[in-house]
């Protein structure tokens, strides 16, 4: 029972930290200027390091949801409303879902055993003597760089993932490419594809933070950067799932208030 | 606690998760109270393995298993080859007769087959578990829509052979048709001429005539002349054959003398 | 006696423990992801279902097979890939940096052996019980989230996702399991032994062994799920 309770305010600490670090990067960002330069070779480095996975996994998550998607049109015969149920699926929940889920086990894993092994070595007490300011210098670039090229990730993903499922609708199900692109836009209007965008920042930013703080919190090593490594990948995946949750929720709501139903 | 507990705990827990699966999916039913009967048809559209049953709509149970018998016959002698097992619980067990009727129905929006008992009637006998009973095979659909097809073949074919015979009847009912058309247009001018009109004045004069004079006939007098007459009648009535024959001769005799 | 037990080929004790840290170290983790990950299944897939054809009496059966078929399963390989994965990825990496693995050479005990099998087994069998447990929790929520949300109650949701899904589905997520649970620690441990000197070795060796491993999982997934297609 104890244990449970210790658990909880471990859990509230995370969130705690998470929240506080967040803050002090707005007040940093509002109130410090910021280099331009150092946030675009962010932004080149991660994308280039990243841009592969991504593409890949994307395209494999179209091609997984179109596998799916083809049994069970194929039972009912509407194999022709397969690109648009199965981009639809892709684009509003599993595609930013599992594409998040790769960047949080590739960006973040990077940044924070990066920002662990200077934390490690000592270099940003080293950034702190020379009187700079490590939040400036370090985090903000890299927590921007991180918004705007995972962004620019996720959305490559779910484009990937159109070509595959369109890959496989051709190869497995005998569906025409361009039938395939025909059936997209039938289903998919603007307030889905601004789900997907709306999560992708989400996501995005919840990434940043996270991998940002726990790669500038660390301690203890070699051991040390491992366990940040970990503890990064594990939360933010937690904090992705949960968000999906509130953006799909935040959306419906929003959408009852629109349509006044 | 040890750690071997822990693990053995999560091993257990997910082995009962898979007990507990197989028993949503209706896969294993260890707490079911069921009987079975088996169910013949010749044809059973679409029923499969873990198809509802329902008496009176309300599911019962389900179709536990579908097997080919070449060789079965019913007492009646009639050859059905599709053996239906299913399960029926006891609640609903007593509602099943010797008279009850197994039809295959169609129903939900994702158009699932299901089997449906028709409950029998009080005074017949109940069945018992593992009985053989025959089902009523469903209409085929596909059957009636190739026979539907066959009969607008023959009718297409029809028209087509007698094709000329068939215009000349139209044709025909057409020219009836004007013809009839201008006998009414001629009732209607005859209908707005004068004598007309008067002919239709004096018939309507005529049946008031005729009303009043049937109403005389009602009145008391009437009546009692009736009566007088009845009576006349029935006095006469007693005076036999022989006298009224003496009566016809005697006329017959005055009439032969004049 | 020690040299007996040393060149045992699986380590009974360690694989238990490290049974412990995969599974029960994972499981509410998993268990409170997936329940998420349900929910928003039910969400999302009653609006598709909404627009296609106009009513949401399928939702239940059809978010039963996604999450049967896909979602539970590589929800839980993916948190395992990063949770389990680095783990073994840190682990090893600093053991190798420490040069403890050069220490096991020395004793004469083959290190891949020694520190691959028994996290191999475990994994297998950890990812195997996860799995279960978290299929049936997210059905479970999907099913509470479907009496609140969509208004169907569990008995219909059971009717509609008989319809749909087959306990042959269970057996497939299990072997996809197994598949994804033997692949993590292979990946985790090779990028371990590779590991270089120092922590920025082992932040490379835990950052690879989490991209490869998802990406393994992925396209594997996707191998397993073209495959089965034509077992249904």
């Amino acid at each position: 029972m104890t244990r449970a309770i210790q658990g909880f305010i471990k859990v509230c600490d995370e969130v705690g930290n998470a929240f506080l670090f967040f803050t002090e990067i707005i007040k940093t960002l509002l109130f410090r200027p910021c280099r331009k330069s150092l946030v675009l070779e962010q932004i080149w480095h991660v994308t280039v390091e990243s841009f592969a996975t991504t593409a890949m996994a994307g395209f494999f998550v179209g091609a997984i949801m179109a596998v799916q998607f083809t049994m069970q049109m194929k039972e009912f015969g509407a194999l022709g409303y397969l690109g648009g149920l199965a981009t639809s699926g892709t684009f509003r929940e599993v595609g930013p879902l599992l594409i998040a889920f790769m960047l949080s086990g590739k960006i973040g894993a990077f940044t924070s055993a990066e920002l662990g092994t200077m934390r490690v070595t000592e270099q940003i007490d080293a950034i702190r003597c020379l009187g700079a300011n490590p939040m400036q210098e370090i985090i903000l670039p890299r927590f921007l760089g991180i918004i705007i090229s995972s962004f620019f990730l996720l959305f490559l993903g779910l484009v990937m993932s159109v070509f595959g499922g369109m890959f496989l609708g051709y190869f497995l199900a005998g569906v025409n490419p361009e039938e395939y692109v025909r059936h997209i836009p039938t289903i998919i209007t603007g307030p889905s594809i601004a789900t997907g965008l709306v999560k992708c920042f989400t996501f995005a930013v919840v990434l940043a933070t996270i991998c940002t703080q726990k790669g500038f919190y660390t301690v203890g090593g070699a051991k040390g950067v491992g366990r940040a490594v970990v503890s990064t990948a594990v939360t933010t995946m937690i904090a992705i799932v949960v968000m999906d949750w509130l953006t799909s929720f935040l959306g419906e709501v929003l959408l009852h208030m629109v349509t006044g139903s | 606690m040890k750690i071997e507990t822990k693990v053995g705990l999560l091993g257990l827990g997910a082995m009962i998760l898979i007990v507990v699966f197989a028993y949503m999916m209706g896969l294993i039913s260890p707490f079911s109270n069921t009987n079975q009967i088996n169910v013949m048809y010749n044809y059973a559209g679409g029923i499969e393995e873990g198809s509802p049953v329902r008496v009176m709509g309300i599911k019962v149970g389900k179709v536990k298993k579908i097997s080919f018998e070449p060789g079965y016959k019913t007492p009646q002698g009639e050859e059905t080859k599709l053996r239906l097992q299913i399960s029926i619980d006891k609640k609903a067990w007593p509602t099943i007769r010797k008279d009850s009727k197994y039809f295959i129905n169609l129903a939900g929006v994702i158009g699932e087959k299901f089997l449906e008992i028709s409950p029998g009637s009080a005074e017949s006998e109940e069945l018992s578990s593992g009985d053989y009973v025959r089902g009523e095979d469903p209409p085929r659909i596909d059957q009636l829509i190739s026979q539907s097809y066959g009969l607008a073949g023959k009718i297409i074919e029809l028209v087509e052979k007698n094709e000329g015979s068939v215009s000349n009847v139209i044709s025909q009912v057409d020219r009836l048709m004007t013809n009839f058309n201008k006998t009414l247009a001629l009732l209607d001018k005859t209908s707005k001429n004068k004598d007309m009109a008067r002919l239709l004045d004096n018939a309507i004069k005529i049946s008031d005539d005729m009303a009043y004079l049937t109403g005389e006939l009602r009145t008391k007098k009437s009546q009692d002349t009736f009566e007088l007459i009845h009576k006349l009648l029935f006095r006469l009535d007693p005076l036999d054959g022989p006298a009224i024959r003496k009566f016809l001769q005697d006329e017959g005799v005055r009439a032969r003398v004049l | 006696m020690a040299a007996k037990s040393r060149n045992r080929i699986i380590r009974w004790k360690e694989t238990l423990e490290q049974l412990h840290f995969i599974a029960n170290g994972s499981l509410s983790i998993i268990v409170f992801c997936v329940c998420f990950a349900a929910i928003v299944t039910i969400i999302e897939s009653s609006f598709h279902m909404k627009i296609v054809i106009q009513n949401d009496s399928m939702v239940p059966g059809f978010a039963a097979m996604l999450i049967l078929r896909e979602l539970a399963v590589v929800v839980t390989a993916l948190l395992l890939t990063s949770r389990v994965g680095a783990g073994i990825a840190a682990e090893v990496g600093t053991m190798k940096v420490t040069e403890q693995i050069d220490a096991l050479k020395m004793l004469g005990i083959p290190p891949s052996t020694y520190l691959v099998i028994p996290r191999l087994i475990a994994c297998t069998l950890g990812t195997v019980m996860l799995v279960v447990v978290a299929n049936m929790a997210c059905l479970f929520s999907a099913m509470a989230v479907s009496n609140s949300y969509l208004g169907y109650p569990p008995a219909i949701f059971l009717t509609a996702m008989r319809r749909f899904v087959q306990f042959q589905d269970l057996i497939l997520a299990i072997v996809k399991a197994a598949v994804f649970g033997a692949v993590i620690p292979l990946i985790s441990c090779y990028f371990g032994f590779r590991c270089e000197s120092g922590a920025e070795g082992v932040g490379r060796a835990t950052t690879n062994s989490v991209v490869v491993g998802s990406i393994a999982v992925i396209v594997l997934d996707f191998i397993l799920s073209y495959a089965f297609s034509y077992l249904y």
